[in-house]
C-alpha cells in the first residue's frame, strides 16, 4: 500500500471537515468504549489475564525463531505449506504464485491487515483475478474504493446512507432494491456475498494467532465470513504476521478473554476456529490445499530495540476507539495501514521514521491508550522514543529545532531565565495595553503564537512573574 | 539561591514549590495559592529559583536537554523535604520520568529516584501526605453556581490523581461537582501538540466543552494550568460565559480571583 | 452455562431421543419447515427422526437449517465446540439459517482450557460457536445473521452423566 503518512497534518485537516466523518466516529467512540467498560469489568481478573498476555508474548518475542519453527512444523505435519515472504513483496510473489494457474479465476478475501501492507488486492487483480473481500466492513470500503480506516472495523467512517448509497449503485444492475434500513443492507451483503463464496476458488484470511505446539492457525469473526472463505474454495491461504505466533493451546484461552473483550465488548467472539492443514480423508468439506505466509515485512528488525513491546500487539483496536486523536480525525489520516496509537507506532517502524514523521508528534501523551491496552503496551513511551530517534535523526523540522533551541536556551540559565521571562510578561502586558479593545483580559492574537490564537484566546498575564514576586516578598521579609 | 528568610521555624518539614513555567509566567496567582495551602497545613515554603522541570523537551524527544534541565532542578530541590507542583503534569514528570533519563547505577540515577519519592502534586501531597482536613468556608460566594472537572490526563493516569481535589473542594466548598461525560478525556493541550496540531487541538477542545455543556458547568475546574489555559481559551473565543480556575485558586481563604482570561 | 448472553437459544431435552422433537418444536416457532440436513453423525443415525425430513451429509446453500453434534461446550462463555471428521462437516455451522447443535450435558466443561485435553489429536477444525453470525459493521448497530445462521440453537442433551 503506498504510504501517506507524510502529509498526515494536512490529511488531518481535511478530515476535520468531514462533518460525516465526525457523525460516524463519535457514535463509533461512544459504541465501543461503553461496551469495551461493561465487559472488562464483568471479568474480575482481568488486570491478571492482561499480565499473563503481556509475560507469554515478551518470552515468545524472545524466542520467536524457535517457536515460528515450531509452527512450521506442526503445520506441515498436519498437511499445509509454510511460505516465508521477508517482505511484500514475497507476500504479492507467493500468493500470486499459488493462484497462477487455470481454472483459478474468483478469489474470496476475510479481513487481513497485513495483506493491506503489500497491496495485495491490486496484485491480484493485476494479474486477472477477481477479489471479493467477505468482511461487511471491508465489502464496502472496497465498493468505495478505499482502504480500511480502523484496524477492527474498517468502515467505521462510513455513515449508513453512504452504505445505502453505494449499494444502490453496485448492486442495482443485478436487480436489487434500494436498502436503507441496517437489518435490510446487511441481508442484501449476505444474498450478494453468498454467490461469491460459494463460487469462489481460491480464499484468502488472515490469521488472530498462530499456535505453535499444533500448529494451528486461530481465525477470529463475528460474520463467519472467515470460515465461509476459508471452508468453500479449494485452496486456502492465510496471510498473516510472524509475531502472532503463541506457544500452545493452553495460553489461546487467556488471549480471547482479552481480545473479545477490548475489541468489541464481547467475552466471546461468535466465532473462534482454529485451522490444522487441508481436508483429510473423509472428510466431506474443506480445502485441498492449506497455505500459510508468514510475513516478517520489518517487524524482525524491531526485534531487540527499544520498540518490540509493540509486537505484542493483538490487533483489537482499543488504543484507536480512547483516542482522542484518532477519533477527531479517522483512521485515513494517517495515511497507511494502521491507525491510531499502535499504527503511530508501528508505521515508522515498517515504512522509516523519515516517511511518517509526524505521526510520533500526533499524540497528546495522555496515556489512555496504554490504560486499555489488553497485552500492556506503553504505547506512549514508545511514541516518545520515536521522537527521541527523529531528534537523532535530525528529522523534526526547523521550526521545531529553533524553537527548541531557543527555549532550552532559556530554561537552562536561570538568570537569562529570570530576564527573559520577566520582559515577555512586560512586553505581553505592554501590547495588552496597547492593543485597542484590551477588554476581556485575554488576547484574541498574538505575533507568532497563530498556532494558539488563531481559534482560542490567550490570558493576559498579570503583571509580573511568581518568582520576582515572591523575591520582592522575600526582600521585604517574609513570616 | 533560596529566595526566602534563613532561618528555618519548626513545624512539618520544609516543602520546596515548583511553580511551573505556566504558573510563573501567565498565573502567579495559583503559586501564591499553593503556597498559602501549603502553610495553611503547616509546612515551611521555600521557592528555590527555578526555570522548568524539561517536560517540553522531554516530550518533545530532546533527552540531552530533559538531563541537562533534570540535573538543575535536582540540584535545587533535593535538600528539601517535599516537592510539591500545582501540576500533575510537572509532578509526573519529575516522578515518573525522571530516573529513567540516567543510566541505570549512575549516580543522578539514584538522586531522581530520592528526589522522585518526595515530590507530589498539590491535592496528591495535601491529601495522601499532609492528612488535609480543610474547614469549610461559608457558601454565599459560590452559591447556586454548578462546578465540573477536568481530570488533567498526567495526573489522572501517571499519578492516579481523581479523588483529592474533589474530597478538597468537598471539605472546603460543600460543593458536589457535576461530573462530565468526558472529564477524563484529553482536552487537546498536550504541550507542544496544540501548536504542531492546532486544528486537531481545537477540535478535542470543542468536545471537551460540549461536555461542560451537557453538564451545565458554570465553573470548570482543573489541576493543570495548560490544560485550563486552553479549555479557557476555547471557551472565551467560542464567546462561553463559564469561568475557568485551577482547583486550589478556590480553597484559598481569599477565594479565587479573576477566571483565567478575565482581567484582574 | 452462559449461552443466552451470546445470543443463542437454549432447550433442555432428557436423552437423545428427545432431539427430534426439540428440533420440531424450535422449527414450527420459528415457521421454518421440517426439513434439515443432519451431520452424518452415528449418534443421530441412530435415533427415530419421524416427523423430519433428514439428510445426514454436508449443508449445500440450499439447506435452510442444520442439526450439528457439538463435541463439547464451554460453560464460562456459552460456547459450542465443534470438532470436524468425516461426521462432521463444517460447512453445516456455516451455510443454513437456522443452526441447531445437540450437546450433551457430560460434555459440558468449566472452560476453554478444558477443552484441550478432551482433543486427543488436531482435527482439521476445531469450530468454537458462541451465537448467531453478527454484524455491527454499520453504524455499530448490531445485526444478525451476516453471513452464518441468523438462529443458533442449542439443545442440552441431559445425558446423566454430568
Amino acid at each position: 500500500m503506498q504510504a501517506k503518512s507524510r502529509q498526515f497534518r494536512e490529511s488531518a485537516k481535511v478530515a476535520l471537515l468531514d462533518e460525516d466523518l465526525r457523525t460516524a466516529m463519535s457514535r463509533a467512540e461512544g459504541g465501543f468504549v461503553d461496551t469495551r467498560r461493561a465487559a472488562v469489568e464483568e471479568l474480575e481478573n482481568f488486570q491478571e489475564y492482561r499480565e499473563f498476555a503481556r509475560e507469554t508474548k515478551n518470552h515468545v518475542l524472545g524466542h520467536l525463531d524457535h517457536y515460528l519453527c515450531l509452527f512450521e512444523k506442526n503445520a506441515t505435519a498436519s498437511g499445509g505449506r509454510v511460505h516465508w515472504a521477508a517482505n511484500g513483496e514475497d507476500v504479492n510473489r507467493i500468493v500470486l504464485d499459488i493462484c497462477n494457474r487455470p481454472g483459478i479465476g474468483k478469489i474470496t478475501k476475510g479481513k487481513s491487515m497485513v495483506s493491506e501492507e503489500s497491496g495485495l488486492n491490486a496484485a491480484l487483480e493485476s494479474g486477472g483475478h477477481q477479489v471479493v473481500e467477505t468482511d461487511l466492513g471491508e465489502y464496502i470500503i472496497q465498493l468505495a474504493q478505499e482502504t480500511p480506516s480502523h484496524i477492527i472495523a474498517p468502515a467505521v467512517h462510513k455513515t449508513k446512507q453512504a452504505v445505502t448509497d453505494l449499494f444502490e449503485e453496485f448492486h442495482n444492475e443485478a436487480g436489487y432494491p434500494k436498502v436503507v434500513e441496517h437489518g435490510d443492507i446487511v441481508n442484501q451483503a449476505r444474498q450478494v456475498l453468498r454467490d461469491h463464496f460459494c463460487t469462489a476458488d481460491v480464499g484468502i484470511t488472515g490469521g488472530n494467532f498462530l499456535v505453535a505446539e499444533t500448529g494451528s492457525v486461530a481465525i477470529i469473526t463475528n460474520e463467519g465470513n472467515g470460515d465461509l472463505t476459508a471452508t468453500l474454495p479449494d485452496i486456502h491461504i492465510v496471510v498473516t504476521s510472524i509475531e502472532k505466533v503463541i506457544p500452545d493451546l493452553q495460553s489461546l484461552g487467556g488471549f480471547l478473554r482479552l481480545l473479545g473483550r477490548s475489541a468489541t465488548g464481547q467475552v466471546m467472539s461468535v466465532y473462534t476456529t482454529l485451522f490444522n492443514g487441508p481436508r483429510r480423508a473423509g472428510d466431506l468439506d474443506g480445502p485441498t490445499e492449506f497455505h500459510v505466509v508468514l510475513v516478517d515485512n520489518g517487524r524482525s528488525g524491531v526485534l531487540g530495540t527499544r520498540h518490540q513491546d509493540i509486537l505484542r500487539c493483538i490487533k483489537c483496536g482499543a488504543c484507536m476507539n480512547h483516542c482522542p486523536v484518532y477519533t477527531s480525525v479517522g483512521g485515513h489520516a494517517y495515511g497507511w495501514v494502521y491507525p491510531g496509537p499502535m499504527g503511530s507506532v508501528v508505521t515508522p517502524l515498517l515504512i522509516g521514521r523519515k516517511n511518517a514523521p509526524d505521526l510520533p508528534y500526533a499524540c497528546t501523551l495522555n496515556g489512555r491508550c496504554k490504560t486499555v491496552c489488553p497485552v500492556m503496551i506503553p504505547l506512549p513511551e514508545l511514541l516518545r522514543e520515536h521522537r527521541n530517534n527523529l531528534v537523532e535523526m535530525g528529522e523534526t523540522g526547523i521550526v521545531h529545532r529553533l524553537g527548541m533551541w531557543a527555549w532550552y536556551r532559556v530554561a537552562r540559565r536561570p538568570a537569562l531565565y529570570r530576564l527573559a521571562t520577566r520582559l515577555y510578561v512586560l512586553k505581553l502586558n505592554l501590547i495588552a495595553r496597547l492593543g485597542s479593545p484590551f477588554r476581556r483580559g485575554s488576547f484574541r492574537s498574538i505575533p507568532f503564537a497563530g498556532g494558539w490564537t488563531r481559534t482560542r484566546d490567550f490570558p493576559v498575564p498579570q503583571a509580573t512573574t511568581f518568582q520576582a514576586q515572591w523575591r520582592k516578598r522575600g526582600r521585604r521579609g517574609r513570616s | 539561591m533560596v529566595m526566602s528568610k534563613p532561618n528555618i521555624r519548626e513545624g512539618r518539614g520544609q516543602v520546596a514549590l515548583l511553580i511551573t513555567c505556566l504558573s510563573d509566567l501567565f498565573r502567579p496567582r495559583l503559586a501564591s495559592a499553593a503556597v498559602e495551602l501549603i502553610e495553611g497545613l503547616g509546612y515551611r515554603v521555600e521557592v528555590p529559583e527555578q526555570t522548568c522541570c524539561g517536560q517540553p523537551a522531554y516530550n518533545a524527544g530532546e533527552r540531552e536537554k530533559t538531563r541537562a534541565l533534570a540535573k538543575m532542578l535536582i540540584d535545587r530541590f533535593e535538600p528539601y523535604d517535599y516537592v510539591v507542583a500545582p501540576s500533575g503534569s510537572c509532578a509526573a514528570t519529575v516522578r515518573e520520568h525522571y530516573p529513567g533519563l540516567f543510566e541505570k547505577g549512575s549516580p543522578w540515577r539514584e538522586r531522581s529516584r530520592r528526589l522522585c519519592e518526595k515530590t507530589h502534586e498539590l491535592s496528591a501531597f495535601m491529601v495522601d501526605v499532609a492528612g488535609a482536613r480543610l474547614e469549610r468556608k461559608s457558601e454565599a460566594d459560590h452559591e447556586g453556581l454548578r462546578f465540573a472537572y477536568h481530570d488533567s490526563c498526567s495526573g489522572l493516569r501517571e499519578l492516579g490523581i481523581r479523588s483529592q481535589p474533589r474530597r478538597l473542594l468537598k471539605d472546603r466548598l460543600g460543593i458536589d461537582l457535576c461530573e462530565m461525560g468526558n472529564s477524563e478525556i484529553c482536552c487537546g493541550f498536550g504541550g507542544m501538540f496544540c501548536v504542531k496540531f492546532p486544528e486537531i487541538s481545537t477540535r478535542m477542545a470543542d468536545n471537551k466543552i460540549d461536555g461542560i455543556r451537557d453538564a451545565e458547568a458554570d465553573v470548570l475546574l482543573g489541576g493543570d494550568l495548560g490544560c485550563l489555559m486552553n479549555i479557557a481559551g476555547r471557551l472565551r473565543r467560542l464567546g462561553s460565559r463559564t469561568k475557568v480556575y485551577h482547583y486550589a485558586e478556590l480553597l484559598t481563604e481569599s477565594g479565587p480571583g479573576p477566571a483565567i482570561g478575565y482581567r484582574d | 452455562m452462559m449461552h443466552e448472553r451470546v445470543h443463542g437459544t437454549l432447550d433442555k431435552v432428557d436423552d437423545l431421543a428427545g432431539v427430534p422433537r426439540a428440533v420440531c418444536r424450535y422449527l414450527q416457532n420459528l415457521s421454518v419447515p421440517l426439513r434439515i440436513v443432519m451431520s452424518p453423525d452415528p449418534e443421530f443415525s441412530s435415533i427415530n427422526w419421524e416427523g423430519v425430513d433428514v439428510e445426514g451429509r454436508a449443508a449445500s446453500r440450499e439447506d435452510r437449517c442444520s442439526v450439528t453434534m457439538a463435541f463439547a461446550g464451554i460453560a464460562e462463555t456459552g460456547t459450542v465446540a465443534m470438532v470436524s471428521s468425516a461426521s462432521s462437516p463444517i460447512t453445516s455451522h456455516f451455510l443454513p439459517e437456522v443452526n441447531i447443535a445437540a450437546l450433551k450435558q457430560s460434555r459440558l466443561v468449566p472452560a476453554m482450557e478444558d477443552l484441550w485435553p478432551l482433543i486427543a489429536e488436531q482435527p482439521r477444525t476445531v469450530n468454537l460457536i458462541s451465537g448467531p453470525s453478527k454484524t455491527a459493521d454499520i453504524e455499530q448497530t448490531i445485526v444478525y445473521g451476516a453471513h452464518g445462521p441468523r438462529h443458533f440453537h442449542v439443545i442440552l442433551v441431559c445425558d446423566g452423566d454430568a
